[in-house]
């Protein structure tokens, strides 16, 4: 996974230009009016799945009708679990192999790739970028930083956060998993029952040196 | 109605064409945005064969405006577009802000809008997207 945060609306730019109005504005609206735009490469399919589940956002992705998958095999993402357990992996890597096999040879026979990608996986890695206003990151960190959530939109989730600490390090102080936003743990019993270590990992994010 | 443009996100329509080559091309976005960081003249190349009803890639910006208005003004506004974020700064003062396609969904609107609104609107698109505005211009969507 590669991510980038190609450009952004810096604050200070809002803010001088209503300081010099004699105006003023909360923190919390303030990131109502900001946008952040990353660039992702090489997540799965999965992970972009459950992505634009967060609709307050606007996302452009690799299209599948008009983009011949290559090399699936080599590219397919491995979810930890799986790379973990050499079993495990043995059946996951020959069902992609399957997959790549089955998708090329009904794109020999003419079909066209928006219909032979019905086969693909959803390890199938893609690219895509996404824009969501700093209010939106808030509550994206706040559901996928969380320890519930899958470790891969964890793990972007994570990159995101600390891109934005670097750019705008006062503004995403108080961003992470909704345990460290709000003091408590909204998942019962579901919890991971970590929050202490998790608000610790927050308080620091991004924040290293 | 008086709207003034104080800030935008850098490079517009850099990322209104990264965003058209990553749905359609095998490079990864930041690939692409390298490429086209410095390249004007591929950017508005890009940018002219956008099909302006296929509005997603118009989505990775911010404009954010000033405002003088009357509160049934920007009521008028919020109705009229749900991607409009409105701030009351204090009296008859607001922060706008929306993205591209939502500012040009505003401009094919025309009708019932406040007053004041369409300038503020197309000199925005002018300073912040020049090949965006000059084909919304020469489509009859803009003076």
């Amino acid at each position: 996974m590669r991510v980038e945060l190609v450009s952004y609306l810096p604050s200070k730019l809002v803010l001088e230009a209503l300081r010099r109005e004699g105006l003023v504005i909360s923190e919390r609206e303030l990131l109502r009016h900001l946008s952040f735009t990353f660039a992702v490469s090489g997540i799965s399919r999965a992970c972009s799945h459950q992505l634009v589940r967060h609709r307050i956002a606007s996302y452009s992705q690799q299209s599948q009708r008009y983009v011949r998958i290559k090399e699936l095999a080599r590219m397919a993402v491995e979810p930890p679990t799986i790379s973990r357990r050499q079993e495990a992996q043995a059946i996951f890597r020959r069902q992609v192999e399957a997959a790549q096999e089955a998708y090329e040879n009904l794109i020999s026979l003419g079909i066209p790739e928006e219909d032979a990608r019905f086969i693909l996986p959803n390890a199938t890695p893609t690219n895509i970028l996404i824009t969501m206003t700093g209010s939106a990151l808030y509550h994206f960190f706040g559901l996928r930083c969380c320890n519930r959530a899958q470790a891969e939109i964890r793990e972007l989730a994570d990159r995101m956060l600390i891109l934005c600490r670097r750019v705008e390090p006062e503004l995403f102080r108080r961003a992470g998993p909704y345990c460290f936003q709000k003091g408590y743990c909204e998942e019962g019993r579901f919890s991971c029952g970590r929050m202490e270590e998790v608000k610790a990992k927050y308080e620091v994010l991004g924040y290293e040196r | 109605m008086r709207l003034k443009l104080i800030a935008s996100t850098p490079g517009v329509e850099t990322l209104v064409a990264t965003a058209i080559l990553t749905t359609s091309s095998g490079k990864t976005p930041q690939e692409i945005y390298g490429e086209l960081r410095g390249d004007k003249v591929r950017v508005e190349k890009i940018v002219k064969r956008i099909i302006l009803k296929h509005g997603s890639v118009l989505e990775h910006n911010r404009l954010v405006f000033l405002a003088e208005a009357e509160e049934n003004e920007i009521l008028s506004l919020l109705l009229a577009n749900r991607f409009l974020e409105a701030t009351r700064l204090g009296r008859g003062r607001w922060l706008l802000s929306c993205n591209l396609r939502t500012l040009l969904s505003l401009l094919k609107e025309g009708e019932g809008l406040p007053e004041g609104l369409r300038e503020g609107l197309e000199e925005a698109l002018r300073e912040v997207a020049p090949s965006l505005w000059r084909r919304v211009r020469d489509a009859g969507g803009a003076r």
